[in-house]
């Protein structure tokens, strides 16, 4: 749990280091009351949210290990309800110690905590109202399912057991035949009943292809990807997967984008080409060449860059808006789109 | 207008012995007048009967077609028209079947064939964790263990197995003549409760070409515009199954006794009024047909004046694309669908479950992931050959493989109440 459910402090005490605890302390005690005889708590491993998310790959290890010396059957986190650092924080210590210590482990999250887009594919959280006054509710699904899962029995449809669905769609026998089903589903829209489909369609959003630039001679063109091409150094840390943010970066008074100047934090392609010429990716030199040429009227300064790689559809869905609400405050007309 | 009286008489136990007869669900089977009958079409060797039972360790491979027995004991036409008879309108009148019972034709295809003509395995298990997707599995099963004869090429050979089937089938339904029977029902769609929702069925089969098709009234459905047919005709066994393809095929006695039909007529005067079923054929080779077959499809469930459709069908992608343009049709044509799919996603269900789908398939029920994988266990004994037809790897042993490469498996899981849930 993080400081704050540990009774240490708030925001100023987000920095603690990660530490452990023999006694059962905060909504542990919810827990093992819960619980009763049927589950055991051995232990409280305590960490500062803050620091955990601000140097994340050195405290993760940290806090696995004092986990591990616990020796437990399975690990309860949070809940973190809809506190997004803490969330990231619950979700990866979830994802160490299934992968890594091979033990069960679950969290809660109010669903649209930004943890649950991260984690919620590869860990087990259940649903929990936005703040802590839902501890109880929270709290009661957690021990049903952390004595299920420390029994080392198996769960259940999501629906059925009360935990956010992971993307994973697995066989499960009910009691009537497809077509019965399907014949209920038909029935109950003929009679203007509620219905819920058994098989969700995947929602894309369709974009209509814009009409083409009347007269490309006096359009601002601006540089946007996915590809992950950041100057050397990754400053702004943009991420290799799930990319949290979007970036821009100046070429202003560049001709041409040189070799050695530019990194690509993408590992889902081979990049190699591009280092070797970025222009490969981010054309700044045709672009150049072609407003010289009066066939563009400019070539916006500022390039904007995001990651694709294992890309959050909702999430690059908001990093587009805020694009096109930024380059069209700066008067661009078109956008070179570098798709990888 | 149709009505027919199904008198079942239930199987329980089949055996050969020196003569034929049906006595409190004890079948017995005189092979020697059976194998006479089998060969006197002379595209086939020779045969050998197997009686399977439910429980027994015993692995199905190269399985054909599986038909439950049906013959018109009065009326007009015959049961399975087009082959065991003239192709008149079935469905009125008296048919028996053997109910639970089915024969399978199971053999290898005399000449060398590749891509989609090449046989592909849909595995029987009778018991074991792999019984409960295998259609035929809680059934007692004759099979017909045929050897090739003078056949031209496959597509003759298929022509002698089916014909072969669909005979033995007539003669043991026949074994009940005079026989009063421990169950009947009769079936009709004639009166029609007001107030109640018009309801029909659109049954899409894939009609592919040889070793991937379907029959009606003898004649394989690949010319087929969607056509109306009362369920009574499905019931006599108008439509005879020919799609051989792995596990999404549907065998004859699925169409003879199909869940949407089962259903649809349980329901019949109840909360809806049955009005008819609408076979389309799945796997057109264009866009173009495609559409012109949906079109025609949501056209005649108008003309039936449905209030709404049940949708299902058999097979894989090609096919899937031709149904979903079907439900699209019908919407569009303000006629509201409740349709079954059955999903994909990978080994873990982790990929998109749909191979396509239209925005108006908002009513859909799942009858299971077919990709996920089962572990089957060594069996104490396989008929049908030695090795997997498509894997070539020895089927006797443990086995590790998706549930699609199981008999007539979408069907079963449809029937079974499997589904794919989040998980």
């Amino acid at each position: 749990m993080n400081q704050f459910f540990a009774g240490i402090g708030g925001e100023e005490k987000a920095d603690t280091s990660p530490n452990k605890k023999a006694e059962i302390i905060g909504p542990g005690r919810l827990l093992q009351q819960m619980m009763g005889k049927d589950g055991e708590i051995v232990g409280t491993v305590i960490c500062g949210d803050g620091r955990f998310a601000d140097r994340m790959e050195e405290t993760a290890p940290q806090v696995l290990q004092l986990i591990g010396e616990l020796k437990p059957d399975m690990v309860v986190a949070g809940p973190a309800f809809n506190a997004g650092r803490y969330g990231l924080a619950c979700g990866r210590v979830c994802l160490d110690a299934e992968q890594q210590l091979k033990i069960p482990a679950i969290t809660g999250m109010y669903p649209e905590n930004v943890a649950v887009e991260v984690y919620g594919r590869d860990i087990l959280i259940v649903p929990t109202s936005p703040s802590a006054m839902g501890m109880k509710e929270a709290m009661t699904s957690i021990a049903r399912l952390a004595l299920k899962l420390g029994r080392g029995e198996s769960l259940g449809p999501a629906s059925l057991e009360g935990y956010l669905p992971r993307g994973r769609r697995m066989n499960t026998k009910v009691d009537k035949p497809a077509s019965e089903r399907a014949l209920d589903l038909l029935l109950a829209r003929i009679r203007k009943q509620t219905f819920q489909t058994e098989v969700p369609l995947p929602k894309y959003e369709k974009i209509p292809p814009p009409p083409a630039l009347g007269d490309p001679k006096s359009v601002r063109i601006a540089l946007v990807s996915e590809c992950g091409l950041v100057p050397k150094g990754n400053a702004g840390r943009l991420e290799w997967v799930r990319a949290s943010k979007w970036l821009k970066y100046s070429i202003e008074g560049k001709e041409d984008l040189q070799k050695g100047d530019y990194e690509v934090i993408h590992s889902g392609y081979d990049a190699s080409f591009a280092l070797e010429d970025p222009d490969r990716l981010l054309p700044v030199d045709a672009l150049r060449e072609l407003a010289r040429q009066g066939e563009i009227g400019s070539l916006f300064d500022t390039y904007y860059v995001t990651c694709g790689n294992h890309g959050i559809l909702n999430q690059m869905a908001k990093y587009a808006k805020e694009i096109a609400g930024d380059l069209k405050a700066q008067d661009v007309g078109a956008v070179l789109l570098v798709a990888t | 207008m149709m009505s027919l009286t199904l008198a079942s008489f239930p199987v329980k136990k089949a055996q050969l012995a020196g003569r034929t007869e049906y006595r409190d669900g004890l079948l017995t089977i005189d092979g020697d007048t059976l194998r006479r009958l089998i060969l006197q079409d002379q595209r086939i060797r020779d045969v050998k009967l197997e009686l399977v039972h439910p429980g027994e360790s015993v692995r199905i491979i190269r399985a054909i077609d599986a038909i439950e027995p049906l013959t018109k004991i009065q009326g007009p036409s015959c049961c399975f028209p087009g082959f065991n008879g003239p192709p008149r309108i079935c469905g009125s009148g008296l048919t028996h079947r053997l109910e639970g019972f089915t024969v399978i034709q199971v053999t290898d295809f005399p000449y060398p064939a590749s891509g989609v003509q090449a046989f592909e395995e849909g595995i029987i298990e009778m018991t074991g964790p792999g019984a409960v997707y295998s259609a035929c599995s809680d059934r007692v099963n004759l099979l017909l263990v045929l050897t090739p004869g003078a056949a031209s090429n496959n597509i003759d050979y298929d022509d002698a197995l089916r014909r072969a089937g669909l005979k033995v089938a007539n003669y043991l339904a026949q074994v009940t003549k005079g026989l009063s029977p421990p169950v009947d029902e009769t079936f009709s769609i004639r009166d029609e409760t007001p107030g109640l929702p018009r309801v029909v069925w659109v049954h899409v089969v894939r009609a592919q070409g040889p070793m991937i098709q379907t029959f009606l009234y003898g004649h394989e459905m690949s010319g087929c515009v969607p056509t109306i047919l009362h369920p009574n005709e499905m019931l006599d066994g108008a439509v005879v199954g020919a799609n051989y393809k792995i596990g999404s095929r549907t065998p004859t006695f699925r169409h003879t006794w199909h869940p949407s039909l089962a259903t649809l007529y349980r329901r019949h005067g109840k909360d809806l009024n049955f009005v008819g079923v609408i076979i389309a054929r799945g796997h057109h080779e264009s866009e173009f047909l495609k559409e012109r077959s949906a079109q025609i499809a949501a056209k005649l469930a108008g003309m039936l004046k449905a209030d709404g459709a049940l949708c299902t069908y058999e097979a894989t992608g090609n096919t899937h694309i031709d149904f979903m343009l079907i439900v699209k049709a019908l919407e569009q044509w303000g006629i509201p669908t409740g349709a079954v799919v059955h999903e994909y996603g990978g080994a873990e269900g982790k990929d998109i479950s749909l191979l396509d789908f239209t925005p108006e398939a908002v009513a859909l029920a799942s009858s299971g992931g077919i990709d996920r994988r089962i572990q089957l266990p060594a069996v104490g004994r396989l008929i049908g050959g030695t090795h997997l037809a498509h894997r070539g790897e020895p089927a006797k042993g443990e086995l590790n493989l998706p549930l699609q490469e199981l008999y007539a498996v979408t069907a079963e899981m449809n029937l079974r109440g499997h589904r794919a849930m989040e998980y």
